[in-house]
């Protein structure tokens, strides 16, 4: 299940394609350009986040470029991303899931803003992802707030941003090792188990989610001429120090705060129930032959001893 | 494309004027708002240390100051409000629907068009397990999100479901040979692992405990073009199963095996998945608005042709065209939540046809409507067979409807298939349908009823519903005595729902008494212990991972000893193994009454000394449904059954627990002390003393691996576990097959035997004979008099 998840939704999608089997391991094999695509968008979406601090590393004349040039990148991020996956994620089930999934992201975040930084959409992010993969949570991150974004508003420019930290919260609960478990009903302490450690994921992705926000927004937020204000010529430490007391001040002591306690709480609650249910839809089955059944399934049932194949056809042959 | 909406422009209104104000307030807190001519505060200069030592905190406030923060701010709010207008003027929905038609974004697109339209869904799966889980007596979030994650996931696996069969993201579209629709060749369908698998298999059906890897053996079917077929069976025997064997989904999404040729327009089904044969095997599934993958019904009507890429000028012909043949042009333009369930039905028939299949898969498409819409689904089918020459296969346990156009009929029963004859004109009932003989008639005895009578347990009074406008219950007045089973029968969208629910949950407009107290001034806790309500989607109650901690999890909520509500499940569902097979075994054993409730009561009759009803229900249950009733019979042979009855001789529990069981004298609770050698999972047990135990089986399944009609009475046991005075029960019998449904009605009959007045609102008009002592008709919220269901 482990390499299910790793490998996303490209091999969870469409266990028994027989058709787009052959076309997905050679994909496997070789990383193609969607997964530099991937990469390469993560690594600038990243970049973007950063543009302050990665400001003074740049010649003078590009410095004044940078916050321009970090809103315009990330949409164009975001849609290569959209790319990268679309492709991966064509099956009905993943994306029936997906949609669905994403319709209580957005209700949850809707229900949600009207009580500040209670972010229960966190815990859907971080469940379906660790259920689904990283690619499933990331685009479920993604879709979650462009689609809450266009539906009650509040479309922006941090739109990309927040679709990005988003995801990226998703596809981190699935990239957490240990205490994996496929089964839909596991022992209660694995339950236990797993669901503490994804709690105190929630936790450190709630004040990570606040600080990366806060960092590309600050120079924003905030404007020129405060002391805390971001300064494209001083020193690495004063913009460190003067983006800390913002982010302490703004957001880590009080929203930050909250998001985190609320998703602990709802990961505890509401979290190996959820798993379960949302395991017991599994994207597909490891291990299952396609269209025939099992030597095992004959051996017990007392059938005959093999599927009859039909003859030629290539794709019955490939599985039997 | 275009439309206005105010929402987001407020929304970015609101965005923008915040950014504004933040912005001005972290100038005055960090220094920044000094410099102008007009001092209008001069608070003091605060220093930080070191590293924050370059921030000031505070200073003076100045007009100047205060008014270029403001200033700095617009062009970013301007930009927040531009957002704003944009998306008040663009309907994005139409957006993610032209863009899931193709390009390069379409799988992200159409993922957005389905969570579009499910966010409205979503709205009521809250709402009613709100309802739910109220009823319960449940508080807690888990009690809330699970089961709306449930419905989701089940919606998800719907709709996915929904889309393969339509073609969504075939990778090669296959042409098949329309003169031979159908061949399957000693075919044999299965589950690998004996069906203990999840929510992917739509074909919930097939999950009796034990239930073999083999589902269907031996399958001979041919169909010609131009043909209705009927395939009737019992709840689990395969029925869906089948279908979705021809379909490709049992194969393909559901993770089922199949063996032997299973030839589906002349192509290996097994090799080519249901999204390449999509072209000309058209498929409508259980509950088609749950699968519903679009917003409105042009859009699902188009959606096979949109995913092949079809113009869109062709397509719009196309589903005019197909809407006329449906019958359902007046719908079109209509979004799908204003849809009814029958029209829900015709529209997914619409989706299934508008390819021109020459294969066409119907699965249960009566089960959720009432008689006016069945009456049309069966005609538009009979139509599509009969003049447009579709080959059109029906699975349905409602078999009567479909006899007068049925071509053949064919039965399922252990696993096999069989023509069961029946040609069209030929009104036989075809023996397919098992005889509803399980399901308990009237009581004979009426002397008997009279004994378990007590004051009436439920008055309503001038009960009013009103919401906004709409008043579905009007002025409703209602009496039912102890032990009484009252129907309330009527069309869809009469009320009934609406005045069950105004009776468990009682606010203003009218009285309910129950049991001489007025429920508006009982405790919610007092009030769930008394009224409980099983709600039409039962399945909302459900929430925990097993069906143990379910029942352990009731008995803390509605703090009952330990093992009740399981002890009431195991009474329920007396054995799970064999249960019709059991009852047929006490009509045999008990020849001289007619059925079995009037059984139960005789017997509760007999054992009034049992106080609690609970304890009552659990012996009840070992009387009658373990096999210590074998023995009873067999002594009690001496002096029949019903002369001891209206003799009304109390023989106390003691005397029948020494009679009836091997171990001496156990007075309550009762042990069932010998088991059938059928079932070893309970012999284990049958040293406990602690009454009817689940088998370790069902305590550890997860409730929703149960079948329909095990889980129905799951949440029956729930809400029964506090012995309520009064039992409502909503629709009891949807979805149910015969011998589920006589499962769900001894329930019932158990209920009111040992005390409970129950009203049942149902549109199944032969189960409310079958099962209730008076019918009542509700029609445009108002409640006719009642009937009494004469023996």
């Amino acid at each position: 299940m482990t390499a299910q998840h790793m490998t996303g939704p490209e091999t969870n999608g469409e266990p028994n394609a027989p058709l787009a089997k052959p076309r997905r391991s050679s994909s496997t094999r070789r990383p193609g350009w969607s997964t530099w695509l991937l990469v390469t968008g993560n690594v600038i979406a990243a970049a973007a986040f950063c543009w302050p601090l990665v400001v003074p590393a740049l010649p003078q004349q590009a410095r004044d470029a940078a916050p321009i040039a970090a809103l315009a990148v990330i949409p164009f991020a975001a849609v290569a991303l959209g790319l990268a996956l679309d492709g991966r994620v064509r099956s009905a089930k993943t994306l029936a899931l997906l949609g669905t999934l994403t319709a209580i992201g957005t209700a949850t975040r809707v229900a949600g803003a009207g009580v500040g930084g209670v972010e229960l959409v966190f815990v859907l992010l971080i469940l379906a992802g660790r259920a689904y993969g990283a690619r499933f949570g990331f685009l479920l991150g993604m879709l979650t707030i462009a689609l809450s974004s266009t539906v009650f508003g509040g479309f922006g420019p941090w739109t990309p941003f927040q679709m990005f930290a988003c995801g990226w919260v998703g596809a981190g609960a699935a990239l957490i090792p240990g205490a994996r478990t496929a089964s839909v009903s596991p022992s209660r302490g694995r339950r236990m188990r797993e669901a503490g450690i994804l709690a105190l994921y929630g936790a450190l992705a709630s004040y990570a989610f606040g600080l990366i926000m806060n960092l590309w927004f600050w120079p924003f937020a905030v404007g020129t001429g405060t002391d805390i204000s971001y300064a494209p010529g001083a020193p690495l430490g004063q913009n460190l120090a003067s983006f800390g007391l913002y982010t302490l001040v703004t957001s880590t002591l009080t929203w930050d705060t909250l998001r985190a306690i609320t998703t602990v709480v709802g990961i505890l609650v509401a979290g190996p129930a959820a798993l379960a249910a949302l395991r017991r839809a599994k994207l597909s089955r490891p291990g299952r032959r396609l269209g025939g059944r099992t030597p095992a399934a004959q051996f017990r049932s007392g059938e005959r001893v093999a599927p009859e194949p039909a003859a030629g056809d290539p794709a019955t042959h490939l599985h039997s | 494309m275009f439309r206005f909406r105010a929402g987001p422009l407020r929304t970015a209104a609101a965005l923008a004027v915040g950014f504004i104000v933040l912005r001005v307030v972290y100038r005055v807190l960090f220094g920044g708002v000094g410099g102008g001519d007009v001092v209008l505060i001069d608070l003091p200069l605060l220093y930080l240390p070191p590293p924050f030592a370059h921030v000031t905190l505070l200073g003076p406030i100045t007009l100047g100051g205060l008014g270029s923060a403001a200033l700095s701010a617009v062009p970013i709010a301007a930009a927040i409000l531009a957002f704003g207008v944009v998306a008040s003027v663009i309907d994005m929905s139409r957006v993610f629907a032209r863009g899931a038609r193709g390009g390069p974004l379409s799988g992200l697109a159409r993922a957005l068009v389905i969570a579009w339209s499910t966010l409205p869904q979503l709205t009521d799966a809250v709402r009613s397990v709100r309802t739910a889980r109220a009823l319960r007596g449940e508080r807690g979030v888990a009690s809330l999100v699970v089961p709306v994650f449930e419905r989701t996931i089940e919606r998800a696996v719907a709709v996915a479901a929904a889309m393969e069969v339509r073609g969504f993201a075939a990778g090669h579209p296959r042409e098949g040979a329309c003169e031979r629709p159908v061949v399957l060749r000693d075919v044999s369908i299965g589950f690998e692992g004996g069906g203990g698998a999840g929510v992917a298999e739509p074909d919930e059906e097939s999950r009796y405990p034990g239930a073999p890897d083999v589902i269907l053996r031996d399958v001979d079917l041919e169909r010609m073009p131009g043909t209705l077929t009927l395939v009737v069976g019992p709840t689990g025997s395969g029925k869906s199963t089948l279908l979705h064997s021809l379909s490709g989904l049992h194969t393909h999404v559901d993770d089922g095996w199949a063996t032997g040729p299973i030839r589906v327009g002349g192509l290996d089904r097994i090799a080519v998945p249901p999204r390449d044969t999509s072209g000309f095997v058209g498929v409508v599934m259980q509950r088609p608005a749950m699968g519903f993958a679009t917003e409105s019904v042009d859009d699902e009507i188009a959606f096979a042709l949109d995913v092949r890429g079809v113009s869109p000028t062709i397509v719009a012909a196309r589903v005019a065209g197909v809407a006329e043949q449906v019958g359902i042009r007046h719908l079109l333009g209509r979004s799908l939540r204003a849809l009814s369930a029958g029209e829900a039905s015709l529209v997914a028939v619409a989706s299934a046809v508008v390819q021109r299949p020459s294969l066409l898969l119907v699965d249960e498409p009566l089960a959720d409507l009432d008689s006016a819409a069945r009456t049309r689904v069966v005609a538009l089918l009979d139509r599509l067979a009969h003049e447009a020459g579709v080959c059109v296969i029906v699975v349905e346990h409602r078999a009567a409807e479909f006899t007068s156009v049925a071509d053949e009929v064919l039965a399922i029963t252990d696993g096999t298939l069989r023509p069961v004859g029946a040609a069209r004109d030929e009104s036989a009932d075809a023996g397919a349908d098992p005889p509803m003989r399980a399901v308990p008639a009237r009581r004979v005895a009426s002397d008997l009823r009279e004994l378990a009578r007590r004051a009436p347990s439920l008055e309503v009074v001038g009960l009013s519903v009103a919401h906004g406008t709409s008043v579905p219950v009007t002025d409703a007045e209602l009496a039912v005595d102890a032990g009484e089973i009252v129907a309330i029968h009527g069309p869809n969208g009469a009320g009934k729902s609406s005045l069950l629910e105004a009776i468990a949950r009682p606010r203003r407009g009218g009285q309910v008494i129950v049991g001489g107290t007025d429920a508006a001034g009982l405790s919610r806790h007092t009030l769930r212990a008394r009224v409980a309500l099983v709600p039409d989607d039962s399945d909302d109650l459900l929430f925990c991972l097993t069906v143990d901690e379910e029942c352990r999890r009731n008995d803390r909520t509605s703090r009952l000893p330990r093992g009740t509500t399981a002890g009431v499940l195991a009474t329920l569902l007396p054995d799970l193994a064999a249960a019709p097979a059991r009852s047929e075994a006490l009509a045999t054993l008990l020849p001289d009454l007619a059925d079995a409730p009037a059984r139960s009561e005789a017997l509760a009759t007999l054992l009034p000394d049992l106080a609690d009803a609970p304890a009552r229900s659990e012996a009840l249950a070992t009387l009658t449904t373990r096999i210590p009733i074998r023995t009873l019979a067999t002594r009690t042979t001496r002096i029949p059954i019903r002369t001891l009855a209206t003799r009304t001789t109390r023989i106390t529990i003691r005397t029948l627990a020494a009679r009836t069981s091997p171990t001496p004298a156990a007075p309550t609770p009762l042990t069932p002390a010998s088991r059938t050698s059928s079932t070893p999972t309970h012999a284990s047990l049958s040293g406990s003393r602690t009454a009817p135990r689940l088998s370790a089986w069902v305590r550890d399944r997860h409730p929703r691996d149960l079948s329909v009609g095990q889980r129905r009475c799951l949440v029956l046991a729930i809400q029964l576990a506090a012995a309520p005075a009064v039992l409502l029960v909503d629709e009891p019998t949807r979805g149910l097959d015969p011998v589920a449904t006589s499962l769900v009605a001894s329930a019932l009959r158990r209920a009111a035997d040992v005390g409970a007045a129950v009203v049942i609102a149902t549109h199944d008009a032969e189960f409310a004979v079958a099962v209730a002592d008076r019918r009542i008709r509700m029609q445009d919220g108002r409640l006719a008099t009642s009937e009494a269901v004469v023996t």
